[in-house]
């Protein structure tokens, strides 16, 4: 090898010298070529290596933002539509709920929980003042009954109804004044139900009342009221959504990319608030294409 | 620089780039759809992974009054570790607190937050332990808690391949290189080669050997360049000799001249010498002044040739405007040439004159002064005969006119015919010299012919006669008449 390394040499020392300033550069062309891959790679992985980047996120993923994370009411309502399959307006033991007995202290305590969401809702003025007296005195009547269930994430709904006739006044009761067919009045019917979180805020609120009108109208604040009563009136991109030329009962109805939420209140027959998690593709595609303001 | 060791050496340095190139894009794209691949796949891997994590902790921690305590959270992260083999990944909770991590020793805390710290969404790559992770961070939707989950997926096979790949390119990149360097050198030389001998060609012709040829046949511009190479090598192979042959008869003709004029100048000084020395008798006196006078004149005649020669020497052959050519008549031009030999001597050898009606174009004083020297050759020859006699004629042959100056001389051997028009070359030196001959008017006549595009033609026996000829191309109608109009 050396023989050959010194034949070579003196084969290099011979040639001319623009010659060898050629081969060298050259050379050096070569090698930088060769090389050049290597340290194309290796910057590379320089790069790569403790430089966070986006990752992908898997298609049919619908990330919920950051914000939406951080609130509670939003974050349990996404993970009931994309993760538990639960939905808070549909209660029932069929829909995969557990039945919770109400006894004793259970029941003092749902009480107490229902009562402080009417309460909360009229302050609000979702409910006139005389209808949360009206709510407040069906749980002093016995004619009542309430119901509970559960769900995973500490979700608990509870449903009151009653159904009565009310009581004659005593001061008029009279023979001559007695009710007949004529003067009784009708039966009444209510119906009222929600869907509590753990903290007892409320994702779902339906009040029907019999002798309720159909449609009353709603006091323009009543979403921002239903916004606050959710917890969800933090959300800064809230769009109002004006569906009234397709269900001219369809109350008031905004949604929340943020939060990706659809809420909506009605008082027909009393009064609605219904909340669920969708992204807006799903939105326009269960609603269609609608006004917003 | 040898122009195939530039052709090597370009061949080589752009293979070179070429093989770097596709070196780059082909294990770069593999790379890159490599990592692609695996940040999808173990993307949707920690997605489901999540979404198993959020279902076991809302279902089984939010039945008992939807309090997700640390612990808790913590042994729901363990137990489905535990359940997936392979699995790798952490807990935190708040942003820094760790409450669950089952990641490999290498990567450290400070990796950990700082892959944390980039937000949650976000992927990070580390090398640890002689291994490379993909690190995945993904929020966990958890009401009320700030909980974000980080997974560690090994991909290490990604860059494995990579380098493979790398190794592989790098060895094949060697070997195209070396048998491509090695081609390209034989190629270049093969296609040089014709270069190499063309230079070769060039340097011998260089140094003198005019002979030398590339002989190079190939079809290309090389090809070309050698054939115009080698047609410029024989005209200057043909210039050279002429210019040779120039030169000696430059020097022929010196040789000759000086010869010419040093003989009567010899006898001519040694005639006044002889008159200068003593006196002589009156015909001694007589004689040595006839010489002279002689001599003298016939130097007078041959430096009148001369300058002739000279002059027409300087004009270039057959060329239209190196002569004043107009039509010419054989009768017009006969009848003057008649009058000037009766004129100058009318004791002469007779001559006939044998015109044809020929017109041709010519320098008429040129065409005059070549028949008068053949003219006068020709009776010299006819000298001391009683029937002596000169005919000059014309007569047409096809599209050419032939004048001929034909003498019953003493005739001229054959092997003097090829040497009769050399400058000062005499057949009888001694007797030309005593007819007044100088040696160089045939020189001049052939040099008129050659003026007109011509040569003289001899024909000789001797004892019986010499014939000189010169073809010249006869003229249309209409220039004989302006010729015949010139003449009258």
């Amino acid at each position: 090898m050396r023989l050959n390394e010194t034949k070579w040499m003196r084969r290099f020392a011979a040639l001319e010298p623009k010659t060898r300033r050629a081969v060298r550069f050259c050379g050096a062309a070569v090698v930088l070529c060769l090389v050049l891959p290597l340290g194309v790679f290796a910057a590379w992985d320089g790069l790569l290596l403790g430089n966070p980047r986006p990752r992908p996120d898997p298609e049919g993923t619908r990330p919920l933002s950051d914000a939406g994370r951080q609130n509670t009411t939003a974050c349990l309502l996404y993970d009931c539509a994309h993760l538990l399959g639960i939905d808070p307006a549909r209660s029932s033991i069929y829909d995969g709920w557990t039945e919770q007995p109400l006894e004793g202290a259970d029941l003092e305590l749902a009480q107490a929980r229902c009562r402080a969401v009417v309460v909360e809702a009229g302050e609000l003025g979702l409910l006139e003042s005389w209808q949360t007296e009206d709510i407040l005195d069906l749980f002093d009547d016995n004619a009542y009954t309430l119901t509970a269930t559960t769900a995973p994430a500490g979700l608990t709904a509870y449903t009151l109804e009653y159904t009565g006739r009310p009581a004659e006044p005593a001061d008029v009761a009279t023979p001559e004044t007695a009710a007949t067919p004529e003067t009784a009045q009708p039966s009444r019917s209510v119906w009222l139900s929600m869907t509590l979180t753990a903290e007892g805020t409320p994702l779902t609120l339906s009040w029907q009342d019999s002798w309720a009108p159909w449609g009353a109208e709603l006091p323009e604040d009543a979403l921002d009221g239903a916004l606050t009563l959710m917890g969800v009136e933090g959300f800064t991109d809230w769009q109002l959504l004006d569906w009234s030329h397709r269900l001219p009962d369809a109350g008031q109805c905004a949604y929340s990319a943020q939060a990706q939420l659809y809420v909506s209140v009605n008082r027909n027959n009393g009064l609605s608030i219904t909340a669920a998690s969708m992204t807006e593709a799903e939105l326009a595609g269960i609603y269609g294409e609608e006004d917003s303001r | 620089m040898k122009f195939s060791t530039k052709l090597s050496l370009s061949f080589a340095a752009l293979l070179a780039a070429a093989l770097c190139a596709v070196g780059l894009a082909m294990v770069g794209r593999s790379f890159a759809d490599g990592m692609a691949s695996a940040e999808e796949t173990f993307s949707a891997r920690q997605y489901a992974e999540k979404y198993s994590i959020e279902n076991t902790i809302l279902t089984q921690l939010g039945t008992s009054g939807g309090v997700y305590t640390t612990s808790a959270m913590s042994s729901a992260v363990q137990s489905f570790a535990e359940q997936t083999p392979g699995s790798c990944m952490a807990l935190y909770l708040d942003g820094r607190n760790s409450v669950y991590s089952n990641l490999p020793q290498g990567i450290s805390r400070t990796d950990q937050l700082a892959v944390l710290e980039a937000g949650t969404g976000q992927s990070s790559y580390l090398r640890a332990e002689g291994q490379t992770w993909l690190l995945l961070t993904v929020p966990l939707n958890i009401p009320g808690v700030d909980a974000v989950l980080l997974s560690a997926y090994d991909v290490t096979s990604v860059f494995a391949s990579r380098d493979a790949q790398l190794t592989a390119w790098f060895v094949a990149a060697v070997v195209v290189l070396a048998a491509g360097a090695g081609a390209a050198g034989a190629v270049s030389r093969s296609l040089t080669r014709p270069l190499t001998r063309l230079q070769s060609a060039s340097s011998r012709i260089a140094a003198g050997d005019y002979t030398q040829r590339t002989q190079v046949s190939t079809d290309d511009e090389i090809g070309a360049l050698s054939r115009s190479f080698d047609e410029m090598a024989g005209a200057v192979e043909s210039r050279i000799a002429a210019l040779d042959t120039n030169v000696r008869q430059q020097k022929d003709f010196i040789a000759a001249f000086t010869h010419e004029i040093k003989t009567p100048m010899t006898s001519m000084l040694g005639y006044a010498d002889l008159m200068r020395a003593k006196p002589q008798s009156a015909e001694t006196q007589r004689e040595a002044a006839n010489y002279i006078f002689r001599e003298t004149h016939r130097l007078e005649e041959l430096s009148r040739k001369l300058l002739a020669l000279m002059g027409l020497e300087n004009l270039s052959d057959g060329e239209e405007s190196a002569i004043c050519k107009a039509p010419v008549t054989d009768r017009a031009l006969f009848a003057r040439l008649d009058r000037a030999m009766q004129t100058a001597a009318p004791e002469a050898v007779p001559i006939r004159w044998q015109p044809g009606g020929c017109t041709v174009l010519a320098d008429a004083a040129l065409l005059d002064d070549l028949l008068r020297n053949l003219i006068l050759n020709a009776r010299r020859a006819c000298a001391g005969k009683p029937d002596g006699c000169v005919t000059v004629s014309c007569r047409a042959d096809g599209a050419d006119a032939v004048f001929a100056v034909q003498d019953n001389g003493c005739g001229i051997p054959a092997e003097d015919l090829p040497r009769v028009v050399e400058p000062f070359y005499m057949v009888d030196k001694s007797r030309a010299r005593a007819g007044g001959g100088s040696g160089i008017g045939l020189t001049l006549c052939q040099r008129i012919a050659q003026l007109h595009g011509s040569r003289l033609e001899f024909a000789s026996t001797v004892g019986q006669g010499t014939t000189v000829s010169l073809r010249l191309p006869l003229q249309s109608d209409l220039q004989r008449e302006e010729a015949d109009h010139a003449s009258e």
